[in-house]
């Protein structure tokens, strides 16, 4: 059973965090959206959506972007620490124009 | 080319089969074909260790893919513990690097394989299908560049699960 820290019952602090990953992903990243849950095994899990700009998700760019964007929420979030397991997905803005999907909004 | 080559070749082209409106079917299964190939991948390295050429196969159907999950996250764990401890600059350190995102986009993989084979409520796009498999076939390139080292093979073996007597 894992230790559930401050920062993950802080809802606010955890959007500072994803706040502070998004200025520093800019222009690559618009905006970082999370939720916690569990995986396929019931593991705790806190899953991310990222929601990145068309350029940066040309396939070319694709593997750079998202190991980079992983990477830095992982250490603002101080994921690691946490005993949750991070999984990431990422949207181009292009396509969550069309999707208008509230959870990536 | 190999069996999880293939396969990776495969979740490309079904990731693109559609250029303008690509259907859920075919993301789906290029999502869940990026994760097997790199499931049958860390397989055929582990069997290739196995004497008996004829025997390999059968060997292979005894990996279990909850086994291979723990092993990798425990893999990642290990690698990102021994970066923190800032080693120098060395193969180790490049060796736990490329280790790491092995294991990890190992356990990566096999969540959204779940997903995208379970989970019909989920509404895939063709950037998050890229974005797994361009993680996949980095997984790929890492695995060749320490498949080698010592705590590569020893990875491979861990994929069976914990030894009797180990919590």
């Amino acid at each position: 059973m894992p230790i559930v820290p401050s920062v993950f019952i802080r809802q606010g602090e955890v959007r500072e965090a994803l706040k502070r990953a998004e200025d520093a992903l800019k222009p690559d990243v618009i905006r970082i959206r999370a939720n916690l849950g569990s995986d396929w095994t019931d593991e705790p899990a806190i899953f991310f959506r990222v929601l990145l700009s068309d350029t940066a998700s040309q396939p070319n760019n694709l593997q750079m972007v998202a190991q980079r964007a992983a990477t830095r929420i992982i250490d603002e979030v101080k994921a690691d620490d946490s005993g949750f397991h991070a999984y990431f997905n990422f949207r181009s803005e292009s396509e969550q124009a069309k999707l208008n999907d509230p959870d990536w909004a | 080319m190999s069996l999880p080559d293939d396969l990776l070749e495969q979740a490309k082209h079904l990731a693109n089969r559609e250029p303008k409106r690509p259907r859920q079917a075919s993301l789906r299964r290029a999502v869940s074909t990026a994760y097997y190939a790199l499931f049958h991948l860390l397989i055929s390295e582990a069997t290739l260790n196995w004497k008996r050429a004829e025997q390999r196969p059968r060997l292979a159907r005894l990996f279990e893919h909850g086994k291979m999950r723990e092993a990798s996250d425990g893999q990642s764990r290990q690698c990102k513990d021994f970066m923190k401890s800032n080693p120098p600059p060395g193969p180790d350190l490049d060796c736990a690097v490329q280790l790491e995102l092995v294991a990890r986009t190992f356990s990566q993989a096999q969540q959204q394989r779940h997903t995208a084979d379970y989970d019909n409520s989920k509404q895939w796009t063709r950037t998050e299908v890229l974005t797994q498999i361009a993680l996949v076939d980095a997984a790929f390139q890492s695995w060749h560049t320490i498949r080698d080292e010592s705590d590569a093979q020893t990875y491979l073996v861990s994929l069976l699960g914990k030894p009797r007597g180990h919590n």
